[in-house]
């Protein structure tokens, strides 16, 4: 209150009321600001020397106190009313920031407002309160941004808007964003392709690559590695393979390795396996013979399923096998060692097995005998004549030739030239029959 | 009469085709704005029982997926002064649409309060042919109704038969299979000018869209304003545009009468405008800002600024209190009520049972409107606001969009009109074929 007093001592003096006469204006209230409409036409901030337009309100300010309208205007000193008004307020008693720029004072910005959008931004000299009343003077929100001109036309043109419509139609919108540029891309790898020397320079590179992946360490093989019963074998599937190390893994066809493998015919089956450390192993499962088989003038090893695994220089070589022959006798090996077995009490005695005809076997004893078996049940009959030979009647123990058991319902037995002289004495001998 | 009857059916082929395709668009071309809305049809089940009689009948399920409001260009009155600029008017509206709904609509319905609406009220009445009422009665009395001459170069615009007269019994709403001797209809018919229309199709063919419907503003806006007890009890809306202030009176849930003033928001504007020689878009401002009806003390001390673009500095610095402008808008709207109170006394609207108002339309929002409309056209008068859609932005949901949103809801839940009943058999005399396919038809 004390700071108040050591103000104008006149303004002080016309704040008190003089003799109980109303004075206007009543500096304890506020009037309310102007509202801005339209653009805004000034900022918060007065620049310069300028004030408020000290013209005073209408002349409907201030409503009488009957609310009559047209009061007529109180009569007052217009000495310097507005500096003493704004001296109560203190937020613009402060003194002012300074003001930047070049901009004087604009009375009427025109459009391009940007001196009074100037204006309303927060100058670094301000003050806090001054602030605050330039933001509450801004009543009409501003226009962001320049105003527009005035030939400004918001509406699309003609060709604008069919465009638009085209690029909103579904094909159109698709074919452009996925069919086109596909398209494009493929236009161009193909002109590119299309000359001979790009499309050898691609081969090239990609055989390059293929290459350069392929020949790493890791997939390098350095050997070979084979597990056979016997070294020949062994041997023998080695050569067969043909490899010269060092090669790629890549490169190393297994498929076609082991049917390589197991066309040889010792082999009955091939393991490949590429282990670390680049070794090729192959693993192979023999053919055990089972028989030998003389076709013709060689003799050859034959296994249980008749396959031929291998030749035979000599019959003594393998002494402790059969000896089968004919055409078609590796076909029937499995009849041949039912046979073989059936024959255990006389196998001391046979030579061997001979196919006839493809159709049935015959059984070659020393001695020049030979049973000829039945084409079915040759088995029952081999074993009619194996206990006929081994009980009481010991039949090839005896002079016969042939036993031939080909039907079943009546054997026949071949004897010897002197044999049959001599059972024909015998018979004569006995019947008393005169010779001949 | 029958080349109408055809250009109706081909417009509502039109629309189903559009509905079909699943995307339609709808336009308010008014004075003071274009809005255009882009609807987008979910998959429908097909007729259902209730809701009507006509093909198109509950075709529900929409979505608003798109809009846009421009203000509008070239247009007085509701009618077109200058078709290049509807034309660019249209265009950015539909622009706009499209680029929120992200596709292109090739069909539009329209709906525009020019064309000096008037409104008839037709009656038909047949004995019929069996002893029960079949759709072909229902197709001869319409065709029953006599046709009033509705003057020159002017063609109808809605159709729609409003009741059903049973012998003696009134107020039926689907009179078939009912048993009787006497079938009557009251049908309301509205025309407009041909050559008004013609310009509005016009201007959308120029846009590359087709006008797959057209509606009446007063109609449109009153669906979408009135609630569905009011629709039932008799009521009347009013849509206060920019350029036209449009009125309908809906009973029983059909409009029996609508009419047009030619006096609306534009004006106050234009008043303001010349009173305070400050220009139209700041009038327009003011008017939206610190309009209103009833002026207070506090409004003696509020001052605004006026402004101004003509340099002179006394001329721009001027300020008018609100009571100044209250005084300036008040006179204006008086006339526009006034102007309605007349229009509802010719349409004998102090005789239904129901004398609500609904106010709508943009020029509704004026502060103190509400009292001094209830000082004219009687007390119960409230504001409207357009019923809620699926899909509306927020900005389309003030009283200024009630037209267009009952525009959509028309385009979903489309009214019976004269044209969706069948041609009567007896008009096909000269084509015995499709008479035997009909008989075919019925009989199998």
């Amino acid at each position: 209150m004390s700071a108040l007093k050591s103000r104008d001592p006149m303004n002080s003096a016309r704040a008190q009321p003089q003799g109980g006469a109303w004075l206007w204006p009543d500096p304890q209230e506020v009037t309310a600001p102007a509202v801005r409409a339209g653009r805004p036409v000034r900022g918060g901030q007065l620049p310069g020397n300028a004030q408020w337009p000290s013209d005073p309100p209408g002349p409907f300010w201030p409503p009488g106190a009957d609310g009559e309208r047209a009061a007529p205007r109180p009569v007052r000193a217009v000495e310097s009313p507005a500096p003493a008004v704004f001296e109560e307020y203190d937020a613009l008693s402060l003194p002012e920031p300074p003001i930047r720029g070049s901009f004087g004072f604009q009375a009427s910005p025109g459009y391009d407002a940007a001196p009074g959008q100037a204006l309303h931004a927060p100058m670094p000299g301000a003050t806090a309160a001054a602030l605050g009343a330039a933001q509450a003077g801004r009543a009409d929100p501003v226009p962001a941004g320049p105003a527009p001109s005035p030939g400004f036309d918001p509406s699309p043109s003609r060709l604008a808007y069919r465009l638009n419509r085209l690029w909103l139609t579904p094909f159109v919108r698709n074919f452009l964003r996925l069919g086109l540029p596909l398209l494009m891309v493929a236009a161009f790898a193909g002109g590119w392709l299309s000359k001979p020397e790009n499309r050898e320079m691609v081969t090239g590179q990609v055989a390059a690559a293929v290459d350069w992946v392929q020949n790493q360490p890791m997939f390098t093989v350095t050997g070979i590695e084979v597990e056979a019963r016997s070294p020949e074998v062994a041997l023998g599937v080695e050569q067969l393979m043909g490899l010269s190390f060092p090669l790629s893994s890549w490169d190393l066809d297994l498929t076609d390795l082991r049917a390589r493998a197991e066309s040889l015919d010792a082999v009955e089956r091939a393991w490949l396996q590429i282990r670390s450390g680049g070794v090729l192993e192959v693993r192979i499962a023999e053919r055990v013979p089972a028989m030998i088989w003389r076709n013709g003038d060689v003799l050859d090893l034959v296994d249980g399923e008749g396959h031929r695994v291998a030749r035979l220089a000599t019959r003594a070589a393998r002494a402790d096998l059969p000896l089968i022959a004919g055409a078609g006798a590796p076909e029937a090996i499995a009849e041949a060692q039912a046979l073989w077995t059936a024959a255990a009490p006389i196998q001391g005695r046979i030579r061997g097995l001979v196919r006839v005809g493809e159709r049935r076997w015959d059984v070659v004893l020393d001695r020049n005998q030979r049973i000829l078996l039945p084409e079915t049940g040759a088995l029952e009959a081999l074993e009619r004549v194996v206990a006929m030979s081994e009980g009481a009647q010991q039949l090839l123990s005896r002079d016969v030739t042939i036993v031939d058991m080909r039907q079943a319902v009546r054997p026949t037995l071949r004897l010897t030239a002197e044999a049959m002289t001599e059972l024909t004495r015998n018979r004569t001998e006995t019947r008393g029959a005169p010779r001949r | 009469m029958t080349d109408l009857y055809e250009s109706q059916r081909a417009m509502r082929n039109l629309r189903r085709q559009a509905m079909q395709r699943g995307v339609i668009a709808v336009m308010d071309i008014g004075t003071h704005k274009v809005a255009c809305l882009i609807l987008k049809f979910g998959a429908s089940d097909g007729p259902q029982e209730g809701f009507g009689v006509g093909n198109m009948a509950g075709q529900a399920a929409f979505r608003v997926i798109g809009a846009g409001t421009t203000c509008s260009r070239g247009i007085r009155f509701g009618e077109i002064a200058a078709m290049r600029e509807t034309e660019r008017a249209v265009r950015t509206a539909l622009q706009n649409a499209q680029k929120m709904a992200q596709t292109r609509v090739d069909h539009a319905i329209l709906t525009f309060s020019g064309g000096d609406i008037r409104s008839y009220g037709l009656e038909g009445n047949v004995e019929i042919e069996g002893d029960r009422v079949s759709e072909n009665d229902i197709a001869r009395v319409l065709d029953a109704c006599d046709t009033p001459d509705i003057g020159h170069g002017r063609e109808v615009l809605h159709a729609q038969p409003v009741n059903f007269v049973l012998d003696h019994r009134s107020g039926l709403s689907d009179p078939r299979g009912q048993a009787g001797r006497n079938l009557g209809c009251d049908m309301h018919l509205l025309s407009v000018g041909t050559d008004v229309v013609q310009n509005l199709v016009h201007c959308l063919k120029r846009c590359d869209v087709e006008v797959a419907g057209l509606a009446a503003a007063p109609y449109v806006s009153g669906r979408a304003a009135l609630v569905e007890d009011e629709q039932e009890l008799g009521a009347a809306a009013i849509d206060m545009g920019g350029g036209t202030t449009s009125l309908s009176i809906f009973i029983k849930g059909h409009m029996i009468y609508a009419d047009t003033v030619k006096l609306g928001g534009d004006h106050i504007t234009g008043d303001i405008a010349k009173v305070l020689t400050i220009p139209y878009s700041t009038a327009e401002r003011i008017k939206t800002l610190h309009g209103g009806l009833f002026a207070t003390g506090q409004d003696d001390r509020q001052r605004i600024e006026i402004g101004g673009n003509s340099g002179d500095w006394d001329k721009d610095r001027r300020t008018i209190t609100r009571t100044e402008l209250i005084g300036i808008m008040r006179p204006r709207m008086g006339e526009i009520l006034e102007e309605l109170r007349a229009r509802l006394d010719i349409a004998g609207f102090d005789h239904l049972p129901s004398q609500q108002v609904v106010l709508t339309g943009g020029g509704s929002q004026v502060p103190g409107l509400l009292e001094m409309a209830a000082r004219v056209l009687g007390t119960q008068v409230r504001l409207g606001r357009p019923i809620r859609v699926p899909g509306l932005p927020q900005a389309a949901t003030a009283p200024g969009y009630s037209a267009i949103v009952g525009l959509c809801q028309y385009a979903a839940h489309p009214q019976d009109e004269w044209w969706d009943f069948d041609i009567p058999a007896q008009m096909f005399a000269a084509r015995p074929l499709k008479r035997a396919m009909k008989w075919f038809r019925d009989n199998w």
